[in-house]
C-alpha cells in the first residue's frame, strides 16, 4: 500500500446502475484495465485501487464487475476491471462486455496487461485493442516470473516497436506502479508521441476487408467504427454480424453475406496475421532461454497431471479442505450458534408477556434465518480461501484436467468436479465455487446438479434414519442410497447436456498457468467481497425465506400439528400413500426446506407425545421399503432455502425455480418407483 | 485326389512364387519347415499330378492348374486368420497356427459363407493379399522394407513370413499393415535400420526389415502421411498446426490460445483416452481429446537416430 490515506471510497455505483458516467466522481478519467486470464491483471488492479474498490455485476449479466479508484499527482482516475478475456470477438458475455464497454464508453485509456512470461500470446490481446477507438498502455507485468523462466523482454524495444507505451511491472510486489502512472498521465495529456503501429492484415485481407467496409458504407451502426466492423464480420462474431444485418437493407446485406461465405477462412487468416504482425514486435524485444530447461511447473506438472498420481493429489486436496473447514469453520459455527441461542433467549425473557407469535417471529423466524447466513460464513470463508489459493498458485487448471478424464462422460467440464465434490460438505459454497468455470453452460450445467450432491445435513439425516431402521444393515444402505444419488447425478448431467444444452460436449480447452507463489492479498481481498456479496444478495432472501418458512411451521397457533405446514402435508398425503408415508413425513421433507438437517427436529416433534425416542417409533411408522423410499426423497429433494437463494444469485430465478421444480419431481419420482418397485417384489414391506 | 499334406506343399510354393523368389528345393524346405528330402519326395507325387514342373536344380514352378489350387488354399488360409484374427480376437501368430489346420478341412460352401460373413476382405491380417473366388490376386507393386535408402517414406503392406517370433517383433515395433514408416538411417556395420514408425524411433535388423513388404511413398504422398490429429502425436513430438476440423466456437478458441497454421505444437501429455497437455507459443495449453482430435498437423520428424540409440542403451 503507497498512500492509503489518500484513498477515497468510489461513491456506490449502484447495482442496477447500467452506465457509470454517473458515478464518475468529479468527471474523473477512466482507465479500463483489461488483459487476458493468468497475466496478473487483479494484481494491477488491486495495486492500483487498494481498499477502494466496488464488486457488482456487469449490466444484466452475473459476471463480476469491480471498479475502483486511483489517484495521482493530484487527479483522480477511475478504474474500470474488464474481465479476462483472449480475445475481444463476441465468443463469450465476457468478450463481448470487455469490447463493448471500449466502444461504448471510451475509456480515456485501456491498459492492457501482458505477462512477460508468455508475451506473444497475451500480446494477441494488444493487437486486437488496437483496432478499437481508444488509446493503450502496455503493462508489462510479471517481469520476475519471466526471468526465472530465463526470458528477457526490453520494455523499451517493444515499446519502440509497438510505439504504444510499454511499462515493465511486478505487480504483486508495486514495481512499476509509478511508471504505469506517468504513462497513463502522458498519453491522456498528449504529451507521449502516441504513434501505434497497426497490426497489418496484408494485402488480401486488407482488400477484403476494404470491400466490406466500403458495402457498410455510411450505415454502420452507431458507435462502432465501420473498419472494425468489417473485421469482425470477417472473423464470424456473432454479435456483430446479428447487429450488421439489423441495420443494413437487405441487399447490401446479401452482398456482404455472399463475401463472407466465399471467405470462410478469413477467421484463420486474420488470426494468423495478428500473430506474425506479434512475432515482429517481439523479435528483437524478446530474448528466450536455451532449450532444455526443465522449469519448475514442467517438475511439479508431471506428478499433478498423472492421471492416477494426480487424481491422488486432487483428492488429497479436497480432503484437506474438508479437514480445515472442520479445524477451523466447525468451532466458529459452533460459536456462532451458541450466540445465536443466547440471544434467542435473552430476547425472549425480555419480551416476556408478548404475544407468542411475536417472540417466535423474533426469535425463531428472524434470528433463525440471521444464524442460517452467519453459520455459512465461517464454512465459506474457508472454502473460498481454500479455492482462492489453489487458483491463484495455478494448481487450479491442474485439478480440473485430471478430473475431465471422468468429467466429460457425463457431459461435464473438468472443473466442475471441484464444486460437485465440495457439495458433499455444503452445497452453497458448491454453487458459489461453481464460478470457476469459464463458460455460462458449463457453470449452469454444474450449478443444476451441485443440489443433486447429498450435503452433510442429509448425511446426517441419513445416518440416523438408515440406523434407527437398519441397525447392523444400515452401512449397506447408505452405502447403496449413495450410489444412487451419484448415479442420478451422473444421468441429470447427460440428461441436461442432452435437453437443455443440445447435446455438445464442453469445450475442453484450457490454459495451465505456470505455478508461483500465491498473493495473499488477493486472495484474502477476494474472499472478503464474495463473502459480502454472499450476505447482500442471498443473505437478505435467506432472512425473508427464514421468516415466511417459520410463519408456514407456527401459524396460526404456535404448534406445527396444527399449522399451515402439516395443512399442507396432510393435503399431500395422498402423494405420499405412493410412498408409503404418512402425512407427519411429508411435514419433514417440506420442512427440510429450511436446512436438510432439521428433518430429524421435526420428525421428533411431530412424534412428540409417545414415551419412546424417535429413534424407537420410526421403525413403527416406515416399513423397510418406505424408509429407504423416504431416504431416497430426502436426499434428491428441494434444494434448502440457502441454496437456492445461491442459485438465484449466481444464475437467476428461473434457474432456482427450475431447480427447485426438477428436484421435486425428481425426488417424488423415485421414491415412488422404489416403494411400488419395492411392493411388486414383495420386498421390505 | 489332392490330400492336405500337398496343398501345404502348393500353398508354400504359391507364396514363395508370390514374393518372386525362385522355388528351389531348400527354399521350399525352409518356407515349409522340414528336411530337403522329405520335399524331393513331395515334389515328385506334385510333378506326377501335374500341378508342378520340376526341374533338377532349379527347383518347381506351379502350373495353371497349381496356380488354382495353390491360391484356394492361400483364400482359405487367409480368410480363416481374419475370422480368426477380426471376430474371434485370436492373436495374429496364433491365427495363422489354427487357420493351417482348418484350411484343408473348408469345403467350398464353408468358403463361400466365410467371405459373406468377413465382407469381403482384401487382404489378411498381415496385410497379405487374400485370392478372389477365381483364384486371381492382383499383387501391388510391393518392396521389402529392407531396398530402402534413408528419407524414403512406405507404406507397410504386408509382412511375407507369418511366424510367431517375427511377428510379436513386429507387433511390438507397431509394424503392421497400413503403419507408415521412414527410413531416418541404415547402419551397414552392424546390418541395422533406423525407423521412424509413428513418430517414434526404432531399429530393426536388416533381415526383419526384408520380411516386410511396403509400398513406396513418393515426397509428396509421405507429406500426406504426415498430417494426422494432435492426438496421434506422441509426448515430447512435435507439430505444426496445418487445419481445423472443428465448428467456429472451437476454432476462435484455439486461434486466440495461439494455435494458428504453422503454429509448433508440443505434446507434453498424452495418457490413453484422457485430455492432453500441449505447449504452443510458451503457453502450456490442456485440451479434451475431441477437439485435440479435431486439430491437424504435421508431424515434424525430429532426430530419431538418437531416441532409437537412448533407447538402446
Amino acid at each position: 500500500m503507497r498512500k492509503p490515506a489518500s484513498r477515497k471510497t468510489v461513491e456506490a455505483t449502484s447495482l442496477v446502475t447500467p452506465r457509470l458516467e454517473g458515478a464518475q466522481p468529479g468527471g474523473a478519467a477512466i482507465v479500463a484495465l483489461a488483459g487476458s486470464p493468468n497475466v496478473g491483471k487483479s494484481s494491477v488492479f488491486n495495486a492500483l485501487t487498494g481498499l477502494s474498490q466496488h464488486v457488482g455485476n456487469w449490466p444484466g449479466k452475473t459476471i463480476e464487475q469491480k471498479t475502483g479508484i486511483h489517484s495521482y499527482d493530484g487527479k483522480t482516475f477511475q478504474i474500470v476491471d474488464l474481465p479476462g478475456t483472449y480475445s475481444l470477438t463476441a465468443n463469450s458475455p465476457e468478450e463481448q462486455i470487455a469490447r463493448d464497454y471500449i466502444i461504448r464508453e471510451h475509456p480515456d485509456v485501456v491498459v492492457v496487461v501482458v505477462n512477460a512470461a508468455n508475451l506473444e500470446r497475451t500480446l494477441y490481446l494488444v493487437a486486437e485493442a488496437l483496432e478499437l477507438p481508444a488509446p493503450v498502455v502496455v503493462a508489462l507485468n510479471m517481469v520476475d516470473v519471466a526471468e526465472s523462466q530465463g526470458m528477457r523482454v526490453e520494455a523499451k524495444v517493444l515499446q519502440a516497436a509497438l510505439g504504444v507505451p510499454v511499462v515493465p511491472m511486478v505487480a504483486t510486489r508495486h514495481q512499476g506502479l509509478q511508471e504505469l502512472d506517468e504513462a497513463i498521465n502522458q498519453v491522456m495529456e498528449g504529451s507521449f508521441p502516441y504513434e501505434p503501429r497497426m497490426p497489418e492484415l496484408g494485402p488480401e485481407l486488407a482488400n477484403l476487408r476494404g470491400r466490406v467496409e466500403q458495402i457498410i458504407g455510411e450505415q454502420a451502426p452507431h458507435p462502432y467504427p465501420s473498419c472494425w466492423l468489417a473485421l469482425k464480420l470477417l472473423e464470424g462474431d456473432k454479435e456483430v454480424t446479428s447487429l450488421v444485418r439489423a441495420h443494413l437493407p437487405e441487399e447490401r446485406w446479401q452482398a456482404i453475406e455472399a463475401l463472407l461465405r466465399q471467405n470462410e477462412d478469413a477467421v484463420i487468416a486474420i488470426a494468423s496475421a495478428r500473430y506474425e504482425w506479434i512475432g515482429r514486435m517481439v523479435r528483437a524485444a524478446l530474448t528466450r532461454p536455451r532449450a532444455g530447461v526443465v522449469s519448475l511447473t514442467d517438475r511439479l506438472d508431471r506428478l499433478a497431471t498423472h492421471p492416477y498420481g494426480g487424481l491422488a493429489i486432487l483428492l488429497g486436496l479436497l480432503g484437506l479442505i474438508f479437514w480445515l473447514v472442520y479445524q477451523i469453520a466447525e468451532p466458529l459455527v459452533g460459536l456462532l450458534e451458541a450466540g445465536i441461542s443466547t440471544c434467542s433467549r435473552l430476547l425472549g425473557s425480555a419480551l416476556v408477556g408478548a404475544p407468542a407469535w411475536l417472540v417466535g417471529l423474533l426469535t425463531d423466524g428472524i434470528l433463525g434465518g440471521v444464524g442460517t447466513v452467519l453459520s455459512l460464513l465461517p464454512i465459506l470463508a474457508v472454502f473460498f480461501l481454500a479455492i482462492g489459493f489453489l487458483e491463484d498458485v495455478g494448481y487450479l487448471a491442474r485439478g480440473a484436467f485430471v478430473a475431465d478424464r471422468f468429467m466429460h462422460r457425463i457431459g461435464l467440464h473438468g472443473k466442475s468436479f471441484l464444486p460437485l465434490f465440495l457439495g458433499l460438505g455444503c452445497n452453497v459454497p458448491a454453487v458459489l465455487g461453481s464460478r470457476i468455470l469459464d463458460s455460462k453452460r458449463d457453470r449452469l450445467l454444474t450449478t443444476l446438479l451441485v443440489p443433486l450432491v447429498p450435503c452433510a445435513g442429509r448425511m446426517a439425516v441419513l445416518t440416523f434414519v438408515a440406523g434407527a431402521l437398519f441397525g447392523r444393515r444400515a452401512p449397506l444402505v447408505i452405502l447403496g442410497l449413495l450410489a444412487f444419488a451419484a448415479a442420478i447425478v451422473g444421468l441429470c448431467g447427460m440428461l441436461f447436456n442432452r435437453l437443455l444444452f443440445g447435446g455438445e460436449s464442453p469445450l475442453f480447452i484450457m490454459e495451465l498457468p505456470l505455478y508461483h507463489l500465491p498473493n495473499w492479498r488477493i486472495i484474502g481481498l477476494q474472499t472478503w467481497q464474495r463473502l459480502a456479496a454472499f450476505v447482500v444478495r442471498a443473505g437478505t432472501l435467506i432472512l425473508s425465506v427464514s421468516v415466511i418458512v417459520w410463519a408456514l411451521a407456527a401459524l396460526p397457533s404456535g404448534a406445527i400439528e396444527q399449522s399451515y405446514l402439516a395443512h399442507l402435508g396432510r393435503y399431500l398425503a395422498p402423494l405420499g400413500r405412493l410412498i408409503g408415508l404418512d402425512w407427519r413425513m411429508m411435514v419433514t421433507l417440506l420442512a427440510s426446506f429450511a436446512a436438510k438437517e432439521q428433518a430429524v427436529a421435526t420428525l421428533a416433534i411431530l412424534t412428540a407425545g409417545q414415551e419412546e425416542t424417535l429413534a424407537a417409533v420410526l421403525p413403527r411408522m416406515l416399513t423397510p421399503a418406505a424408509g429407504v423410499a423416504f431416504l431416497a426423497v430426502q436426499m434428491l429433494f428441494v434444494p434448502c432455502m440457502a441454496t437456492v437463494a445461491t442459485i438465484r444469485q449466481e444464475a437467476g430465478w428461473h434457474w432456482a425455480g427450475f431447480s427447485l421444480a426438477y428436484q421435486a419431481v425428481l425426488s417424488f419420482t423415485a421414491g415412488i418407483v422404489i416403494y411400488q418397485m419395492a411392493n411388486l417384489l414383495n420386498l421390505g414391506v | 485326389m489332392v490330400s492336405s499334406q500337398m496343398e501345404e506343399y502348393l500353398e508354400a510354393i504359391g507364396k514363395l512364387e508370390e514374393r518372386g523368389e525362385l522355388v528351389t528345393t531348400s527354399a521350399l524346405a525352409k518356407e515349409i519347415g522340414v528336411a530337403p528330402s522329405t520335399v524331393t519326395e513331395m515334389q515328385r507325387r506334385l510333378s506326377d499330378q501335374g500341378l508342378v514342373l520340376y526341374k533338377p536344380r532349379k527347383g518347381v514352378s506351379l502350373t495353371a492348374a497349381g496356380r488354382d489350387l495353390a491360391a484356394s488354399v492361400l483364400r482359405r488360409h487367409r480368410l480363416w486368420e481374419r475370422f480368426l484374427h477380426d471376430i474371434l480376437g485370436i492373436a495374429w501368430e496364433k491365427a495363422h497356427d489354427n487357420a493351417c489346420k482348418l484350411e484343408h478341412a473348408t469345403s467350398p460352401d464353408l468358403e463361400y459363407q466365410l467371405a459373406q460373413a468377413l465382407g469381403h476382405g482384401t487382404a489378411c491380417p498381415h496385410g497379405n493379399i487374400i485370392p478372389d473366388a477365381g483364384g486371381e490376386m492382383q499383387p501391388e507393386a510391393v518392396v521389402p522394407l529392407s531396398e530402402l535408402v534413408p528419407t524414403q517414406a512406405a507404406r507397410i503392406v504386408s509382412i511375407r513370413r507369418e511366424s510367431g517370433a517375427l511377428l510379436r517383433r513386429l507387433e511390438a515395433l507397431g509394424i503392421r499393415p497400413g503403419a507408415v514408416v521412414r527410413v531416418e538411417g541404415v547402419i551397414p556395420k552392424d546390418n541395422l535400420f533406423v525407423l521412424s514408425v509413428a513418430g517414434r524411433g526404432e531399429t530393426v535388423e536388416h533381415d526383419i526389415a526384408s520380411h516386410v513388404m511396403v509400398k513406396l511413398l513418393s515426397p509428396e504422398q509421405s507429406e500426406a502421411e504426415r498430417i494426422v490429429p494432435l492426438t496421434d502425436l506422441a509426448p515430447g513430438e512435435t507439430g505444426l498446426v496445418r487445419q481445423f476440423l472443428a465448428g467456429r466456437g472451437l476454432v476462435a478458441r484455439c486461434l486466440a490460445l495461439g494455435f494458428t497454421p504453422g503454429a509448433e505444437v508440443k505434446i507434453l501429455q498424452s495418457f490413453g483416452r484422457g485430455p492432453v497437455i500441449v505447449l504452443v507459443r510458451d503457453t502450456r495449453v490442456a485440451l479434451g481429446r475431441g477437439q485435440a482430435q479435431k486439430i491437424l498437423v504435421v508431424r515434424k520428424e525430429n532426430a530419431h537416430a538418437e531416441t532409437s540409440q537412448s533407447k538402446d542403451s
